[in-house]
């Protein structure tokens, strides 16, 4: 049994996802509610979504393209109707708030979309690799058939930039749907069905993972810095928030 | 045993409980909604994720393991099966290689059959850790078989233990020890050419002497639920478990027997005739035992012999003789024979009853040019004896089947006479073999002993013509049925015995049928058109198998019995009407099947069935001197995967180790149900 390979392949795909949980979204009972609702409706995406495998395509690529095309589509879709339904659930969500520092706040929109975002991605990611970490379990690894034996720690890493990728996707996206701003909208939807395109490199005997990783890792900077802005960040605010705050206290 | 319902259900509730992790999420990457999660890689061309892993390979003959009082024998995997780094054993000097690696790995021979011996089996286990073995493909190589069953020398210092002769010099005893890893039989090509490529592609050695990672390795699951021995696995089964309905199940099925004419008189002493054969064959591999030699060769002549009498008997050429003939076919009798312990008679019939007893066996090859006919020194009348190898050697002579006698002052061989002197010394026993002193077949109790090797070894004896068993095996078959007819109407009057001849045709056609091909036309003939359909194209196997699944070789040699020796009621058209009538005697048994002309007959004749599990069982006395007290394991699933094992540095053994040990420990709690 693989097992040190097993943990770390876990710990590719869902340790970043881990540590933002542990520190941002734990705490508040609330965040984890919408956590949960939003990984539903992810699932629910999904359900649609298999409604694609009835209609007959003659060339497997082919299929599997058009496939993740919509699927992306539907996804998109159910984060409009998730945007919707907190909309409506705002003030309900507010009264059984017991976290007093982000309620009332200017920052509350976006927090209620990293978290959507957040259940999101971690049910897609849970999703395209938990057979994975069972296969990746032992005795075997991949190879013997003549496939890349990068196969595991690749579709880890895509797991890992994925769940990051819906958190942002999110934030961008709600403030989109907040303030009619079609460019959001659009860029979201473009990155999204370009990322999952890309892994489609991946499929055959001569995968390129180095150049579909580089290039996910690139829109993943992007959409940061855009989800940043969008948050009403800037690289200014964001270094700040990284250095140990000095409290001072002045004793007169 | 595998198709038993209820082992299936156990193996069912074995997965739930006990679950593979990727068994639990197996479940996932099953429905096709699966296949559209958003990142798509895990689906390569369709394939699932245990595709790119493992290739599994289907053809393999596998090892199972049976418990008698004191001990096991053959092999099982662990639990989670066995895990091993594949090295091509093709010579010594890769044998050597093998031993003086320095790797700290489990490895997996992957074995010629020549070099397949216990010699070489010890000397590597000896220099390393064997996870398994794997055998490519079948040649040649020897007998599995060592040890002779204690028969009824069991007490005599003078023969006890073979002490006066060695019956098999070529065997090897590898049947009668225990493995603790799976031994398999890999016989289709292209599965034996995938084993060796990926060898030769990642386990080649550098230049340096050293292994790159990954490297070729299988995966060997042949784990066998039954412990250390009959007692304790007899005990267990009554206790049961959460997880399995048993542990172990008794070996045995049904004896047939028959007798020409209807036995209605009380038999006097000393008068019944049996002419005998047993019906089963044993080798390390599960229903892998052609046997062809070893029992095909007796229970065919037998029932070509019985053709020959009913024949003559149905076409009223004979008269009906003084005394009766039976015909009797042992199963189980590889396993210390467990038919002939349990011969249940009729009320009639006691040991005394019994005056001549011939049995055949082994005698599809010659010695010497010639068959042997083999006394037990220390019992039966001397003239009697005498008269019985008179008659045989009469009626080998007009047959054209030379016989001799063996020496005064051996043994017998292993043979289900034995059982019966055993009881009572005053029976003639005649036990007529192929050999003089040692086995002339070199492939006893192993899966060698097949078609091929007695036709080859036929004709290297430069025997009349290269396709001789048929021929010899019917002049063989003239000779018992005149023996038996000779004996029975104890020469007054003097029989005329060129009514009863053995045909040809039918002799090659058993054999054709038994060896070759189920589904050929005589057991087309010999069963219900609906059960036709069901014949397979292969051969059955002939191990005796466990007494809760009938065997398919009893069954139809009891048909065949019927077919051979009873009459067809022509008056009977329909399947209800095909039984006793209150009027009518009860020692009929009838049969309803497709008879010559395949149009659904009604045959009445005096075959029957009697059980074949040794008495020990039914005692309960697992322990026994005198029974056999073997069992066959349950299993839960066995498979052979090939793959590539990443470095060891990426696995972390001790983690691994102490994890298994842990499921192994929940699961043994479990099943032991102690």
């Amino acid at each position: 049994m693989a097992f040190m390979s097993w943990f770390g392949y876990t710990f590719i795909a869902f340790g970043p996802s881990l540590a933002i949980f542990t520190m941002t979204i734990a705490d508040d009972a609330t965040q984890i509610i919408i956590m949960f609702t939003s990984a539903f409706f992810w699932l629910v995406s999904l359900l649609f979504s298999s409604i694609i495998w009835q209609i007959p395509f003659s060339d497997l690529k082919l299929r599997l393209g058009i496939s993740v095309a919509l699927c992306v589509a539907i996804q998109e879709l159910f984060r409009y109707l998730f945007y919707l339904l907190m909309k409506k659930a705002d003030k309900g969500l507010l009264s059984i708030t017991t976290s007093s520092t982000i309620s009332q706040t200017r920052q509350r929109k976006h927090k209620i979309a990293y978290v959507a975002g957040f259940g999101f991605g971690v049910m897609s990611g849970a999703f395209s690799v938990v057979n994975l970490l069972a296969t990746a379990s032992g005795p075997g690894t991949v190879g013997i058939k003549g496939n890349s034996d990068l196969f595991f720690l690749s579709s880890a890493i895509f797991t890992s930039i994925f769940i990051l990728l819906n958190i942002f996707w999110s934030v961008i996206i709600f403030d989109g749907f907040d303030k009619r701003n079609w460019k959001k909208i659009a860029y979201v939807f473009a990155t999204h069905e370009l990322t999952s395109l890309l892994t489609l490199v991946n499929v055959g005997h001569q995968p390129n993972y180095s150049a579909s990783i580089t290039t996910s890792c690139l829109v993943l900077l992007i959409t940061t810095i855009v989800a940043l802005y969008t948050a009403g960040g800037n690289i200014k605010s964001l270094i700040t928030s990284l250095v140990k705050r000095q409290v001072v206290t002045q004793v007169r | 045993m595998e198709t038993n319902n209820e082992k299936k259900w156990n193996s069912v509730m074995i997965t739930v409980l006990y679950s593979r992790i990727d068994y639990v999420f197996g479940i996932w990457y099953k429905p096709k909604v699966c296949y559209l999660v958003i990142v798509i890689n895990e689906v390569a061309h369709g394939q699932t994720v245990n595709k790119l892993v493992y290739r599994d390979i289907t053809s393999f003959n596998y090892c199972v393991r049976y418990t008698n009082k004191n001990h096991s024998i053959g092999c099982t995997s662990k639990y989670w099966r066995n895990v091993g780094v594949l090295h091509l054993v093709e010579s010594f000097s890769d044998m050597n290689k093998l031993a003086t690696s320095k790797l700290d790995i489990d490895y997996v021979p992957l074995m010629t059959p020549k070099l397949f011996n216990l010699d070489n089996v010890n000397f590597l286990m000896s220099k390393r850790k064997i996870a398994g073995i794997i055998i490519l493909g079948a040649n040649d190589t020897a007998s599995d078989d060592k040890e002779i069953p204690d028969g009824m020398y069991v007490d005599n210092s003078q023969y006890q233990s073979c002490k006066r002769i060695e019956w098999n010099p070529h065997g090897s005893g590898m049947l009668y020890k225990s493995f603790d890893f799976p031994i398999f039989r890999v016989y289709m090509e292209d599965d034996i050419q995938r084993l060796k490529q990926c060898y030769l592609k990642h386990n080649m050695p550098t230049s340096k002497g050293e292994l790159i990672y990954p490297l070729c390795a299988v995966q060997m699951g042949d784990f066998m639920f039954t412990p250390s021995n009959t007692e304790v696995c007899m005990r267990r089964n009554i206790a049961g478990s959460l997880t399995s309905g048993g542990f172990c199940d008794p070996l045995g099925d049904s004896n047939v027997w028959s007798t020409l004419y209807p036995m209605n008189n009380p038999l006097k002493e000393r008068e019944l005739i049996i002419a005998a054969a047993q019906l089963d064959s044993i080798s390390q591999f599960y229903n892998f035992a052609p046997g062809t030699d070893n029992d095909a060769s007796g229970f065919i002549t037998l029932l070509s012999a019985a053709y020959a009498l009913g024949k003559a008997k149905n076409s009223n050429k004979l008269t009906k003789p003084k005394k009766p003939i039976m015909f009797a076919f042992f199963q189980g009798e590889s396993w210390d024979y467990i038919g002939s312990s349990r011969m249940d008679w009729p009320a009639n019939i006691t040991l005394k009853n019994i005056g001549q007893f011939l049995e055949l066996r082994q005698v599809g090859l010659e010695d010497e040019k010639s068959l042997w006919a083999h006394f037990d020194p220390s019992s039966g009348d001397k003239s009697r004896n005498d008269a019985f190898f008179a008659a045989l050697v009469k009626a080998g002579t007009g047959a054209g089947v030379n016989i001799s006698k063996a020496s005064n002052d051996l043994p017998l061989p292993p043979a289900s006479v034995q059982r019966f002197l055993r009881k009572d010394s005053g029976l003639s026993g005649l036990v007529l073999t192929d050999h003089k002193k040692n086995f002339t077949n070199a492939y006893y109790n192993s899966h060698y002993d097949s078609l091929n090797q007695v036709m080859d070894k036929l004709s290297s004896q430069g025997l009349r013509d290269p396709n001789s068993l048929s021929k010899h095996l019917t002049r063989l078959a003239t000779t018992v049925a005149r023996t038996l007819y000779m004996l029975a109407s104890d020469s007054n009057p003097t029989p005329d015995l060129s009514k009863i001849t053995a045909d040809e045709d039918m002799t090659s056609e058993l054999l054709h049928c038994f060896l070759q091909n189920a589904s050929c036309t005589l057991f087309q003939q010999v069963v219900s058109n609906s059960n036709a359909k069901n014949l397979p194209s292969s051969a059955y196997p002939r191990m005796v198998g466990v007494s809760q699944s009938p065997n398919q070789v009893t069954n139809l040699t009891n048909h065949l019995m019927m077919y051979f020796t009873g009459n067809q009621l022509a008056d009977v058209t329909k399947q209800s009407n095909c039984k006793s009538n209150t009027s009518d005697n009860s020692a009929y048994n009838y049969l309803w099947f497709q008879g010559q002309d395949f149009k659904n007959v009604c045959y009445r004749g005096t075959v029957y069935y009697s059980p074949a599990v040794s008495p020990a069982f039914l005692l309960k006395d697992y322990k026994s001197k005198n029974y056999s007290t073997w069992a066959e394991s349950r299993w839960q699933s066995v498979d052979l995967k090939m793959f590539l094992v990443p470095n060891p540095s990426l696995q972390t053994h001790v983690s691994s180790d102490y994890i298994r040990r842990y499921y192994r420990l929940c699961c043994t709690c479990h099943m032991c149900g102690c």
